[in-house]
């Protein structure tokens, strides 16, 4: 295999899993919290400010991370092929291999992201709205990730 | 304006998939204007929204924006008519300068 492919997939997953373990541990210490409503989030203490801010911040780094590094290696490692491409085509051909679990979960969290890091301001219910829906929909962002790193792996050993 | 008529048509579709057949849709930010080239694809959305739905309804709109016209950065902002939306200066601007996709 080329080093240099190898070299992306164990950085890009080491890089992730330290992520995705920041994540669900925010995740799981707020859970009390969820649903949040307005009150809820304006009687978070400092600590749990920053521990939500810890949550949404991990998601945004492991899902830039995917897109950036992740999944462009593995199509690159599976096709033989780095032209470039639109991202579009690389995600329904990593579908059909089974290295992303499905096309419109992605694109769900890919919009989810550019939500979250939005140029707009938006109203405080629609934040929270959106922390909502990341919230519920956490267990489906974890898959959509370990499947991706388990065909990593694969290829790796 | 600066979308194809078919990147308009699957913008309506899929927003009033999303978002019921009443919604209507207008278009602001640099695609208004002629003389730019490139750019982000900013949509205003008047709708209103299932109560606590309206994020999942925005993410159901943009997959099958992109789905029928290819990724590209899309701004979505929707109003639900709302004191609160509608006192966003981002949406008075969209109502000022925007233009209706029919």
């Amino acid at each position: 295999m080329n080093e240099t492919l190898k070299a992306t997939l164990q950085s890009a997953i080491s890089e992730n899993d330290s992520h995705l373990g920041r994540m669900r541990w925010s995740r799981t210490a707020l859970s009390g919290q969820f649903p949040l409503d307005v009150d809820k989030l304006a009687g978070l203490s400092d600590e749990e400010r920053a521990i939500l801010d810890q949550f949404l911040y991990r998601f945004t780094k492991i899902q830039d991370s995917m897109g950036t590094r992740l999944l462009p290696a593995l199509y690159h490692l599976l096709e033989g092929d780095d032209n470039p491409r639109p991202f579009l085509d690389t995600l329904n051909r990593l579908e059909q291999l089974g290295v992303v679990t499905s096309q419109e979960s992605w694109q769900k969290f890919r919009d989810l992201r550019n939500t979250i890091a939005h140029d707009y301001p938006e109203t405080v219910a629609k934040t929270i709205e959106t922390i909502n829906t990341l919230f519920d929909d956490a267990n489906e962002f974890y898959q959509l990730y370990t499947t991706a790193r388990e065909s990593a792996l694969e290829r790796l050993s | 304006m600066r979308l194809s008529s078919n990147q308009r048509t699957a913008i309506v579709e899929s927003v009033r998939e999303s978002f019921g057949p009443e919604a209507k849709v207008w278009l602001f930010g640099s695609r208004i204007d002629d003389t730019k080239r490139g750019g982000d694809i900013d949509l205003l959305v008047a709708a209103k929204a299932e109560p606590g739905q309206e994020v999942r309804q925005k993410l159901r709109a943009l997959g099958l924006i992109q789905r029928k016209i290819g990724e590209q950065k899309i701004d979505l902002v929707v109003t639900d008519g709302s004191p609160d939306c509608e006192a966003l200066l981002i949406t008075r601007n969209a109502r000022a300068v925007g233009v209706p996709l029919e």
